[in-house]
């Protein structure tokens, strides 16, 4: 075949399959990433394509742990040893800031893009960190319009909460009476609430523990009471569900809230925000105090 | 052997039982706010405020709680002790405790229960854990069943249960529940409610009947296995009791309250020169010393100011520790 004709063909083809590939060179958008971080794992679901995603924790493919299990459970999970992301031959790794120095040593070393999400301990930080891993992904504008949903979502119930009573406390009890204070993100949740953190009456600033003995003395209006393995009774459920905390119930409002849908602080945050508003208003008017949207 | 007519046991029995109910009251006086036992007398009739709730809910079965573990613990103590004849004898050393460990933590891992029932089976998964590790024991210990191979099968069960232990927190996907296991394994009476306390109740009552009736068979048994057949006592019916009555014992107790080790070995050491060595005195002596040991151990774990719980397992360990210091030292002398 002549040379005229080999080149004008070559560049029909190009012209064909141009309009695909351009993005992809053009960008240099990652198409193998791995996330081994809940909070990464839950943005890069919502963010990108699945056969862009080479693999995902195994923590988000828990239903215990994690809203979107049901969606990550066609994913590959990964347990992040250094020997599993080596062979899934990633090009772009989304890790937290505890992960181990030596795999972020040895996954520099193999020449492979790491991106550090740090734990977002405030609504502010959630956005920069949707912020954060979208750039990594090339997907700027998507990581803006998610904030402005988010934002969305959070004034909707600041709008709501203005019709109920001011100041009243609200307390989050997690598993093992672990209690969080305006210093977590649950400060900001609770304040779009329209709610008083009480950890600051019990002294706690950060994170903390107490003992039931102290809950009971000093109350809150509001106890949501974090709670995982709902089918079966756990040490923790047990200890939350003591008959001391139950004879309460006439002077505090209990809300049951699945721990999975509050373990991380990203987009999802303002979800939970909604859902939180929700269980609570139920629990007020005891239509239930027990709340699971993902039933 | 004590004279006839001493007044030594009457003295020893009233000042115990009176140091119970000083010790008891104090319990219910310790925590985020001090009561006088004049107001614990008024809270503990008057459950509907929040104080009432405090005394009747959570200090009261606390308080309950550890007199029932640590009496069992003494009490299971001094019989294995009385039974095999040696002074390291007690629950953990034959297994028991390692057995009711797993059993609670493969229902805490798994989370089996009954959908009808609001209360956790963890207290029965301990009594199944205790009872599967009895029958595993006898097993491995043979026909012949003397008491140095009973000794062994006890120490490789214990081994074996402790390793599926942790192979089950190896496996445990979600780290709250790891976490959860890790501290209950610690050992604490800390928030445990009334149902659990009457669930295991029973169990444990029966446990420590099979134990108090051995009494007089231990006392034979003292002469020698031999001599004690000869008088009637038939050592495999002896030892199925015994085994039976820790499994009842050990088995709830540890379930509800995690590890607690040391009770039944220190007990029934401090108490025996007190009962004139006698095994049968031993059993209600070592019943009574538990439980008051017990509860000392957690009036310090109380009492200690820190913010985080120190939890009871570790505080009976480092009591227990420098005991068997002291313990070799004296062992020592006694050989030089």
């Amino acid at each position: 075949m002549p040379a005229f004709f080999r080149s004008l063909t070559c560049l029909c083809l190009l012209g064909l399959i141009w309009p695909t590939l351009a993005p992809l060179i053009v960008s240099g958008a990652p198409q193998r990433i791995v996330s081994i971080n809940l909070a990464s794992d839950e943005l890069l679901l919502e963010l990108v394509d699945f056969q862009r995603i080479a693999a995902v924790s195994r923590i988000v493919q828990d239903r215990e742990l994690s809203r979107l299990a049901d969606q990550a459970a066609s994913l590959q999970g990964t347990d992040g040893s250094l020997e599993h992301l080596i062979r899934l031959q990633p090009d772009l790794v989304l890790v937290s800031t505890f992960t181990r120095p030596r795999t972020l040593q040895i996954l520099d070393r193999l020449g492979v893009p790491v991106v550090q999400v740090p734990p977002a301990e405030s609504l502010a930080e959630a956005r920069e960190n949707v912020l954060l891993v979208a750039r990594a992904l090339d997907l700027e504008q998507l990581g803006y319009d998610l904030v402005e949903e988010m934002d969305r979502i959070i004034a909707a119930v600041t709008t709501r909460r203005d019709s109920s009573p001011p100041n009243r406390s609200a307390l989050i009890l997690g598993p093992g009476f672990a209690v969080y204070g305006n210093q977590t993100i649950w400060g900001d949740i609770l304040a779009a609430l329209g709610f008083v953190s009480h950890a600051d009456a019990l002294g706690i600033k950060d994170w903390g523990r107490i003992d039931l003995e102290t809950l009971i003395l000093n109350p809150p209006d509001i106890l949501i009471r974090l709670n995982y393995h709902r089918s079966s009774p756990t040490l923790g459920s047990q200890a939350m569900e003591h008959r001391a905390l139950n004879l309460l119930r006439d002077d505090i409002i209990l809300v049951d809230f699945p721990l999975a849908l509050t373990l991380t602080a990203n987009h999802l945050t303002a979800q939970t925000i909604r859902e939180l508003d929700e269980a609570i208003r139920a629990a007020t008017t005891k239509q239930s105090s027990t709340y699971d949207p993902r039933r | 052997m004590i004279p006839a007519g001493s007044p030594r046991p009457a003295i020893l029995w009233g000042g115990g039982l009176l140091l119970l109910l000083a010790s008891s009251i104090f319990s219910l006086s310790v925590g985020a706010v001090w009561l006088s036992p004049g107001e614990v007398l008024r809270w503990l009739f008057t459950p509907d405020e929040p104080m009432g709730i405090v005394v009747r809910e959570l200090r009261l079965p606390r308080t309950v709680l550890a007199l029932l573990v640590g009496a069992g613990l003494g009490l299971t103590g001094a019989a294995l002790q009385g039974y095999t004849r040696n002074p390291l004898a007690d629950s953990g050393l034959l297994g028991i405790n390692a057995g009711a460990a797993l059993g609670a933590v493969l229902i805490l891992y798994t989370g089996l229960t009954v959908p009808a029932w609001k209360t956790s089976l963890v207290p029965l998964g301990g009594l199944g854990g205790a009872i599967a590790t009895t029958f595993l024991i006898t097993f491995l210990a043979g026909r012949v069943q003397s008491i140095q191979t009973l000794i062994l099968a006890g120490v490789a069960v214990s081994a074996l249960a402790g390793a599926l232990t942790s192979l089950v927190l190896n496996f445990s996907t979600n780290p709250f529940a790891a976490q959860e296991i890790i501290f209950w394994l610690l050992g604490s009476v800390t928030d445990r409610g009334w149902d659990v306390l009457f669930l295991a109740f029973p169990l444990m009552l029966g446990g420590a009947f099979l134990l108090l009736s051995s009494g007089r068979s231990l006392q034979l048994l003292a002469l020698g296995e031999d001599t004690a057949t000869t008088m009637g006592v038939s050592p495999q019916r002896l030892r199925w009791r015994l085994i039976s009555g820790s499994a009842l014992l050990v088995g709830p107790a540890t379930a509800i309250a995690g590890a607690i080790g040391f009770i039944g070995l220190v007990v029934p050491h401090l108490l025996r020169p007190l009962v004139g060595y006698d095994p049968a005195k031993l059993l209600p002596a070592s019943m009574l010393g538990g439980a008051l040991l017990l509860l000392w151990a957690d009036l310090l774990v109380r009492l200690i100011p820190i913010d985080q719980e120190l939890k009871l397992g570790v505080v009976t360990a480092l009591l227990g520790a420098p005991f068997f210091f002291a313990l070799i030292f004296r062992l020592r002398r006694s050989y030089a």
